[in-house]
């Protein structure tokens, strides 16, 4: 599939430094122990929030309703990226947190957080759902909207976070190309061969894109813990 | 193996594969701990990625969560499938990444609550409520043929579909044949020869249940009635 959309990709080369500061950061990080790298797992709000899960696993209700303030909005969030329509964004939620409700005894604490447990659930049905309505529709009118408006509204995302969120500045830092290739993946909810068509360039191009901007995302993300 | 694997978690904790690349992957994570490694840190990023663009949900929707759990059943830990010996193949049991577990079985859940309305019987399987997929193992047949596959059963429907990729083209005069072995027989599932990605989908021929296995060899055209050639590989059929 191939989709002419025109595409602006600069790639400012006051980044290169900083790239090249990260490749040798990330040579570090990836011949790091696991445990180095899981070291900020456990902080922060984390281990809170798995302790949670593991009582609503036993089937505590007010444990629940604390997950679900602290989770609730950003299931609510993601979906609603990659979805956009509010209405259908808060029926996957819900359907979502009941998931989480009913699911939550295959928790494992060893495997992962349980943000990611919960936002991998909630992101996975958001972009089932967008894939099937866009089955029914026509899925390109939709690339094509989010191409004009997608930067424009992650700019806006991240000039509201950009003091809260040390993700949000990670990902405005990104090599323009790799900040492309993760929206389209997480917030288009395209999959890596339309990501291909839709900006021309090879599959292979893609995935390293994906692969490293997320590795990039991480890195930041564990220098700031 | 056809390509490298190990480029693909970023992918998959994306969402971004297909379901064949992503049944794909999934098997290849179940026995490489480097990248199921790798895609739990690839989901924690993801996870943080999402929480920047996180929103409120309306008000209302606090209120009939919490009322609907009162009433919605919690799954309990999952059994341990029962399986009896099955003397023809060696039996492989796989270690279940039971987090990927989680993610597959709810994708395949939520493939059943949108494609419904599709009245092809491998469709029908695929998108089945209670559909369960069971990876499949390779069998090194000394040709340096690598496949992956995936077989996808529903109770209910009493049907099972087997996905395939990165097999090998047959010659004309040959065939893939898929079998279904249990503890007493080994019966022809069906023929097929993949496309030109080495992909495949087919119906399976015959009971499949819970144990069961299901296993592929090429044969000469026609297919035949009991397996001659090597099993290229096997998947047992999970509860």
């Amino acid at each position: 599939m191939t989709i002419a959309v025109p595409l602006t990709l600069p790639i400012p080369s006051l980044f290169r430094p900083r790239l090249n500061r990260g490749r040798r950061r990330l040579a570090w990080y990836l011949m790091q122990p696991n445990d180095a790298a899981h070291g900020w797992r456990a902080k922060d709000g984390g281990a809170v929030l798995t302790e949670l899960l593991v009582s609503v696993a036993g089937g505590d209700t007010d444990a629940f309703a604390q997950l679900y303030d602290r989770m609730a909005a950003v299931v609510f969030g993601v979906i609603k990226r990659v979805l956009v329509d509010p209405t259908m964004s808060e029926e996957v939620a819900q359907d979502v947190m009941l998931e989480v409700w009913r699911n939550a005894p295959r928790f494992e604490a060893t495997r992962g957080s349980a943000s990611a447990w919960i936002t991998t659930i909630a992101h996975r049905r958001a972009v089932d759902r967008v894939r099937s309505e866009q089955a029914m529709r026509d899925r390109l009118d939709r690339v094509s909207a989010m191409e004009e408006t997608a930067i424009d509204d992650v700019e806006d995302q991240v000039m509201r976070a950009a003091d809260r969120s040390a993700m949000s500045e990670a990902m405005e830092n990104l090599n323009g190309d790799q900040r492309r290739a993760l929206e389209l993946a997480y917030f288009g909810g395209l999959t890596q061969t339309e990501i291909a068509g839709t900006l021309g360039v090879p599959l292979g191009t893609v995935k390293s894109r994906m692969r490293q901007g997320m590795i990039t995302l991480r890195v930041a993300l564990e220098a700031t813990r | 193996m056809s390509e490298p694997m190990h480029d693909l978690a970023a992918a998959y904790a994306l969402h971004a594969l297909d379901d064949l690349e992503r049944a794909r992957f999934e098997h290849h994570v179940e026995t490489c701990p480097e990248c199921a490694e790798e895609v739990a840190q690839m989901a924690e990023t993801a996870a943080a990625l999402a929480a920047t663009v996180a929103e409120e949900p309306p008000a209302a929707m606090r209120g009939r969560v919490l009322a609907a759990i009162e009433s919605v059943p919690q799954e309990g830990a999952a059994p341990a499938p029962s399986i009896e010996e099955a003397p023809a193949v060696r039996r492989v049991v796989t270690p279940v990444w039971s987090w990927i577990a989680v993610a597959a079985v709810l994708a395949v859940a939520v493939l059943s609550w949108t494609a419904l309305r599709s009245t092809d019987t491998v469709e029908d399987v695929l998108a089945a409520p209670d559909a369960v997929r069971s990876a499949a193992v390779a069998t090194d047949d000394g040709a340096g043929r690598f496949a992956s596959a995936t077989v996808v059963h529903s109770a209910e429907l009493g049907q099972a579909v087997l996905i395939v990729d990165g097999l090998a083209a047959v010659g004309d005069d040959r065939t893939y044949e898929a079998w279904v072995i249990d503890a007493t027989s080994v019966s022809p599932a069906g023929l097929f020869v993949p496309d030109e990605d080495g992909a495949a989908r087919i119906q399976i021929e015959g009971t499949v249940g819970p144990g069961v296995i299901v296993a592929v060899t090429e044969e000469t055209a026609g297919g035949a009635d009991t397996p001659q050639g090597a099993v290229l590989f096997t998947a047992e059929v999970d509860a």
